[in-house]
């Protein structure tokens, strides 16, 4: 048995302590209009009176006044003294409620102001009731009083409340120090508002007024432009639309609690694509705006009881601080049954994962995140391709005057008909061998195709399944997502074309050269060159060596090139951290 | 007696195979790719030793030693016999890998018992190509399929 020892509170310097908790000017006003959402409001409205009404809405520390009216049904005088309460219940509500802590309407109005002033009726007559912090501090005790209705103060309920119910909050003695000035928070609240109460202003009715300015709800996942434009193919796309990544998905998050949440994410547009698409216009700038594409604005939104809770997380660095995912939408949505998985702080602006929601949601999303990224580094690459030529296509380039050698010293010319047996085997292997690669391309789109080797194609299909892409000046090199048996090259051959060669870009060397080591475009340059010129040799032999059977000469060459490349993969996966352009002098000094 | 069939999950001469380590009781599952010499048996022992992924993911996850674990099932699901999925080269098999463990993250709050996915894997770009897509739905349908006898 132990004795209980009374440990009295110091109510001033709690209270004091709730305000200083880190609220910024828009999180405080957003969560009083939380209570004005849960409390059934249509009628939001935000006004903010100004300390010198001459002063431009451009001047720091001129606020006198945040009051927010709500048409909502209102408190009698004992729901408004339990409002003030710190630690208030939630028990009047029902079981969507955005509150969690009871501390929202003090926290946040204390945090801005050292006044606040709650105005209510249920229906039953308005009540005034204030809290006044410096007082507080003064008396060491947590009060309210119950004051006078002023003449300005019924003027707004005559304008805002005239069915006789709902609740004015004001938030006076406005802390001038460093304070926001008008312009800032009205823009601010304009876009926090919009994606906060997304839902509840794009499906439940709600207005929610600045002055005389609607909110409109805004989806920073932009959803409806994804359901129009589709799906996204990272290796496409060229930053101009919204896509989908990942449409919307349950996933478990407890098995044994049944806690299930929802995600869903798209991929916004490429900025810089619109300067240089529409020169002269500079549209960037618009589209940035308009889809609020910034460093703070990428990540996940999560949304609790259908109100944001999260702004652009990176959910505990699931999502890493990289300008390559600025396109990156997220929604994740959770009820307060989720609340133990998703740690929620006072002022609903963070959340720290539960080490089981962090890993279920780091599997997920691994998929979503790499074709984010490639995504938006392919539009960067479109948009490099515009300005520049891209490393492939200079090496294509550069073989325009390029002659190889007919015959190597040392070596005999085949005769004319051995020359041309060995030709027709050649030519009549990689007609053959169309048909393959064309199956190999449409698999990698994604395509449903028969076991059966269709030999009905069309020529723009066998160019884009020769060369991986459609584009005149690739002439020689290619870049493929596949290669027979995966290996890193092959040599093609055709009359039109001559000797080229096809290279696996998904093959473990081909990615530490194209991907690791993109800034290096020498690399790049040199790279393709050689493998051409290692396909050119293969072909050579081919066409060249009479002194071993074109069958043998296949098989050894072949398997050459498939030791080669597995060998390469291999040092690739051994020596994963240590290569360029991981590769540090003093690790090796 | 401890009496173990493993009918052909050594043999990875030229085969390589999906496989998912499953306890029910214990509600983990541990998805994993291999074209070892030696079979989704021999690499298992690479997941158990001491320092092994299985049981430390285990350990980390349960809070207990996977020693403890008595109804180990390992299920091996053999891929094509092609090249693309035997060689060294490997973004096929960890294509179908990362599908499959994705798909068992879904699913698991469909089945009974639930089960936490305790393996990481690594992302691979060929994670559209339909035929990889195909291979590894077929290998989640054949686990949910058969769930409720193992």
């Amino acid at each position: 048995m132990s004795d209980k020892i009374d440990l009295s509170i110091d109510a001033g310097r709690l209270l004091f302590g709730l305000s200083r908790i880190g609220y910024t000017t828009s999180a405080a006003i957003c969560d009083i209009i939380d209570n004005s959402v849960r409390a059934n409001a249509n009628n939001i409205n935000l006004l903010i009176k100004k300390e010198r009404e001459d002063f431009s809405d451009y001047k720091r520390n001129n606020v006198k006044e945040y009051i927010i009216i709500d048409d909502g049904d209102g408190m009698d005088e004992g729901a408004i003294e339990e409002a003030l309460k710190l630690g208030s219940t939630d028990d009047h509500y029902d079981d969507k409620s955005l509150s969690k802590f009871g501390l929202g309407l003090k926290s946040a109005s204390f945090s801005q102001g050292d006044v606040l002033k709650v105005i209510s009726s249920n229906g039953t007559g308005f009540n005034k009731y204030e809290v006044s912090l410096p007082k507080v501090m003064e008396a060491k005790e947590y009060f309210a009083e119950k004051t006078e209705i002023e003449e300005n103060e019924s003027e707004l309920i005559e304008t805002y409340l005239k069915e006789g119910k709902g609740t004015i909050i004001i938030i006076s003695e406005i802390r001038l120090n460093n304070h926001p000035s008008v312009r800032n928070t009205i823009k601010e609240l304009k876009t926090k508002v919009g994606v906060i109460y997304f839902y509840f202003l794009s499906e439940s009715g709600v207005n929610i007024t600045i002055g005389d300015k609607k909110i409109d709800a805004i989806d920073p996942l932009f959803i409806s432009e994804a359901n129009e434009n589709g799906n996204l193919n990272e290796n496409e796309w060229d930053g101009t639309e919204v896509r989908w990544i990942e449409k919307p998905k349950e996933l478990t998050l407890d098995d044994e609690l049944e806690i299930n949440v929802t995600i869903e994410i798209t991929q916004l547009p490429y900025p810089p694509i619109y300067r240089i698409k529409n020169i002269g216009e500079s549209r960037d700038k618009e589209v940035r705006e308009r889809y609020l594409i910034e460093a703070g604005n990428y990540g996940f939104y999560v949304y609790r009881n259908k109100r944001l809770i999260s702004w652009a997380s990176n959910l505990q660095g699931i999502i890493p601080y990289d300008q390559d995912f600025y396109a990156f939408r997220g929604r994740i949505l959770i009820n307060d049954e989720a609340d133990d998985f998703f740690n929620i702080d006072v002022k609903k602006s963070s959340l720290t994962l539960s080490e089981e929601a962090y890993r279920n949601i780091s599997d997920f999303t691994k998929e979503a995140k790499s074709k984010s990224k490639a995504a938006w580094k392919n539009a960067g690459k479109i948009s490099r391709d515009i300005i520049n030529k891209a490393p492939n296509e200079i090496a294509n380039k550069l073989l325009d005057e390029f002659e190889q050698i007919e015959i190597l010293p040392g070596d005999d010319l085949p005769d004319e008909e051995i020359a041309l047996e060995r030709l027709k085997a050649i030519t009549n292997d990689m007609t053959s061998k169309i048909k393959w690669i064309i199956k190999m391309m449409k698999e990698d789109k994604g395509e449903e195709v028969d076991d059966t080797v269709d030999d009905d194609y069309t020529e723009d299909e066998k160019e884009e399944a020769i060369k991986g892409e459609k584009n005149a000046n690739l002439t020689k090199i290619f870049r493929v997502s596949s290669v027979e048996d995966n290996l890193l090259w092959e040599p093609y051959y055709d009359t039109d074309l001559g000797n080229c060669v096809r290279i696996n870009k998904i093959h473990r060397f081909a990615r530490l050269i194209y991907e690791d080591n993109a800034e290096n475009r020498d690399l790049q340059i040199l790279f393709d060159l050689m493998m051409l010129q290692f396909a050119d040799s293969e072909l050579y032999a081919y066409k060249n060596i009479g002194k071993y059977e074109y069958d043998d000469l296949k098989v050894v060459l072949r398997e050459s090139r498939r030791i080669v490349s597995e060998f390469l993969a291999n040092m690739c996966r051994k020596l994963e951290n240590d290569l360029p352009p991981n590769y540090s002098d003093e690790k090796y000094a | 007696m401890l009496e173990t069939s493993i009918l052909g999950a050594f043999n990875g001469a030229d085969q390589a195979y999906i496989y998912i380590w499953l306890s029910k009781k214990h509600k983990i599952v541990y998805v994993g790719m291999t074209n070892s010499y030696t079979g989704t048996i021999g690499r298992a022992g690479a997941h158990f030793n001491r320092t092994g992924t299985l049981r430390k993911r285990f350990n980390e996850a349960k809070g207990y030693e996977v020693n403890d674990v008595d109804d180990i099932l390992l299920l091996s699901f053999p891929l094509p016999k092609s090249r693309e999925f035997t060689s060294v080269e490997k973004s096929y098999r960890e294509a179908v890998e990362y599908l499959v463990q994705k798909e068992l993250i879904l699913l698991r709050g469909k089945l009974n018992p639930t089960f936490d996915v305790i393996s990481w894997v690594r992302l691979s770009p060929r994670t559209g190509n339909s035929r990889i897509k195909k291979l590894a739905a077929s290998i989640v349908e054949s686990f949910e399929t058969n769930y409720s006898r193992f």
